[in-house]
């Protein structure tokens, strides 16, 4: 029995070449793989784009390979972060920029005693928020991503969901203590890559 | 004074604004040239035939019957002209049955790791 039976259902149906599936697969998860391959760190922008682009591809590819047992973003998550590995054996010269300006930033900081320690916190807590708002229900995910990271004003999100003020208001409560949850049992969880 | 719910909502807007501003998605050109990709892709993607649970079932009780039958007549008839290619034909027949199930497994095994 599949744990995420959804995910399998919705794998399935873009298996079969449901043109209505990719997109609502696109729609769901795109941004937010970007995103977790941009925390996962090591990469460039230019180098984040390429290797969007290519687990995308690789992941529908095999996506007859998935069999629920870990939720379908977490499954292309784990795609990207082989493509990522197989990327740092092979380091670009942006990538090797991108490393040396975090080596000067830490030597900056080296005398703030624990901040480089923070620093590792803070890239491990983005990949959590990210895995966590993937995890969300679409209704949830879209009000929370809207009214917070987009600085939307509760009435235009409650224009772009189409529901009023009021419940739109109730609509981020729960949002925000769905996402509490998730990020609460992510943290009681093993470490995201462990 | 600030309640626990004031506190909550900036804690998770400030996570989401660290992790999931714009400055961390795909702009709006990559994102359509990627999904056009992706369509493409998917257009070439067939659905994957269905098991043939059935037919392999009648198909290996079929054989095992015919086998059992061609063992029997072998047994029976006296003459040696008639029993040996009815043995011959029951062993080839007994293979077939044999390979059934491994048939099974391999045909299991090839879409589990395609």
């Amino acid at each position: 029995m599949a744990r995420f039976p959804e995910d399998l259902k919705l794998a399935r149906e873009v298996a079969a070449g449901n043109e209505a599936a990719v997109a609502c697969f696109y729609e769901r998860h795109a941004d937010a793989l970007f995103a977790f391959i941009l925390h996962l760190g090591g990469a460039g922008r230019q180098d984040a784009e390429d290797l969007w682009q290519e687990s995308l591809l690789a992941g529908l590819k095999s996506i007859n390979t998935y069999r629920g047992d870990s939720a379908l973003f977490t499954w292309f998550c784990s795609i990207a972060r082989h493509k990522n590995l197989d990327g740092l054996r092979k380091p670009s010269l942006e990538h090797e920029r991108a490393l040396d300006t975090n080596q000067a930033e830490l030597l900056g900081l080296i005398d703030g005693a624990p901040l480089p320690d923070d620093l590792l916190l803070g890239q491990d807590t983005k990949v959590r928020v990210v895995l966590a708002l993937a995890t969300l229900p679409d209704q949830y995910r879209r009000a929370l991503v809207a009214r917070y990271a987009d600085d939307r004003t509760v009435e235009e999100v409650a224009a772009m969901l189409g529901r009023s003020y009021k419940a739109t208001e109730s609509l981020l409560s729960r949002a925000r203590e769905e996402f509490k949850r998730v990020i609460a049992s992510e943290v009681r969880s093993p470490k995201p890559g462990a | 004074m600030r309640t626990d719910n004031d506190w909550q909502e900036q804690n998770i807007a400030r996570l989401l604004k660290a992790s999931f501003d714009r400055s961390v998605r795909p702009d709006p050109e990559l994102r359509s040239r990627a999904w056009r990709h992706l369509l493409a892709e998917a257009r070439q993607m067939r659905p994957e035939p269905s098991f043939p649970d059935r037919a392999i079932f009648l198909l290996a009780a079929g054989l095992l019957l015919l086998a059992v039958t061609l063992g029997l007549r072998a047994v029976r008839d006296t003459d040696a002209a008639v029993t040996v290619p009815l043995v011959v034909a029951a062993c080839g027949v007994g293979m077939n049955v044999m390979m059934a199930p491994v048939a099974a497994v391999l045909i299991v095994w090839r879409r589990n790791h395609a």
